[in-house]
């Protein structure tokens, strides 16, 4: 990983206390601790949105949205700090995100297959091998529950702890985790169906080619 | 391993090591593909957040230009029927058959009452009084806000975003 890309999104370089300074302050309109908060958290909850293959214009609509609604809690007192703003940022996140799936598949119909196509996602990584792999893991995680899905997505795009995603999903450390390292295997063993799949169909145009 | 803070950080298993390091990377990825100028954007939106003055502003927008429509379709349509009438009353000085002065005459005068009676009816159209509809829509307006905020609501009532 670049040094540079880890300071940026590295949520361990904001100490608790730090973090409860700048709500405060945040809460009480200051400028800079909103373009602080805005920083630090803008592009988690952007990479979550595009984790489910929404366009870059959704994405920052659902992020601009949920920065809105914190926005409106935090100046309006309806906050009140006690260590669990990520936690409370990203359920908001998670909500919207999935309402916006819930209306996309409501407006999917039967007949119109083409509808269920979701955006493709762009390449940061622009090298093929890179690109390859982005695409293999995107798949995969297709295949994944909902609820798989959301811990690995909260996880390794919104950069949440294990304690963070458990008090967010209200679910027990214990359960969460062995709930994580399911979704893994079930990834690797996804992934390798697929590369299994994609050997067998170079299989058979070479066998079609001799 | 990753790189997040994490109290309970668990050691995963050799076999994982390697799907996980892979979704570290998307992780990197993802955040990294954000548009430039995200941030400035977003922190712009929190700021018109605050401005509820904004809100109103689309309905009454709507308003007004429904308004200067109407004045000018009726302005146009009063133009028309006087310009008929005009072009009817000229019709009459060219030396008519004195049987028919009569008739034209009854004829002018019943175009005059329909031109009356259409300019009336317009003014009517043009000062109808919208008021309690535009406040009723202003109050729909108001409740609804935008859709985002109707889920927010929702999302409250349900506890869903419960501190």
């Amino acid at each position: 990983m670049e040094p540079a890309l880890r300071m940026a999104d590295s949520p361990s370089e904001v100490p608790e206390g730090e973090l409860s300074a700048l709500i405060r302050a945040a809460g009480e309109g200051d400028e800079r601790a909103w373009a602080r908060l805005v920083d630090l958290y803008a592009r988690r909850v952007f990479a979550l949105a595009r984790s489910r293959r929404l366009s870059a214009e959704m994405a920052e609509e659902i992020t601009q949205s949920v920065f809105a609604t914190i926005a409106t809690k935090l100046t309006g007192g309806d906050y009140t700090e006690q260590g669990r703003f990520e936690s409370w940022l990203f359920r908001v996140a998670m909500n919207r995100i999935r309402d916006e799936m819930r209306r996309r598949k409501r407006q999917a119909t039967p007949t119109d297959p083409g509808s269920f196509a979701l955006d493709a996602a762009p390449e940061a990584d622009t090298s093929l091998a890179g690109a390859e792999e982005f695409d293999r893991l995107r798949a995969a995680m297709d295949e994944l529950s909902d609820a798989d899905r959301e811990i690995v997505e909260l996880r390794h795009h919104a950069q949440l702890s294990f304690k963070q995603i458990a008090g967010l999903l209200e679910e027990p450390m214990g359960t969460l985790l062995a709930r994580h390292h399911r979704a893994l295997k079930k990834l690797r063993d996804i992934i390798g169906r697929l590369d299994a799949g994609k050997g067998g169909d170079e299989d058979e145009r070479k066998a079609d080619a001799s | 391993m990753n790189e997040h803070d994490d109290t309970y950080e668990i050691e995963t298993p050799d076999e994982l090591r390697g799907i996980e390091s892979a979704l570290d990377r998307l992780g990197v990825a993802e955040r990294a593909s954000a548009p430039r100028g995200l941030e400035a954007r977003v922190h712009r939106g929190i700021r018109g957040a605050d401005d509820a003055t904004s809100r109103p502003l689309p309905m009454h927008r709507r308003r007004t230009s429904a308004r200067v429509a109407a004045r000018l379709t009726a302005l146009a349509a009063l133009v028309a029927v006087v310009g008929g009438a005009w072009v009817a009353l000229l019709s009459t000085n060219h030396a008519p058959p004195p049987s028919d002065t009569g008739v034209r005459l009854v004829s002018l005068e019943q175009s005059v009452d329909d031109l009356l009676a259409l300019e009336a009816l317009l003014d009517e159209m043009a000062s109808v009084d919208t008021t309690a509809a535009q406040d009723e829509a202003d109050e729909i307006d108001t409740m609804i806000g935008s859709p985002w905020d109707m889920i927010e609501k929702l999302d409250a009532a349900m506890g869903e975003e419960a501190i």
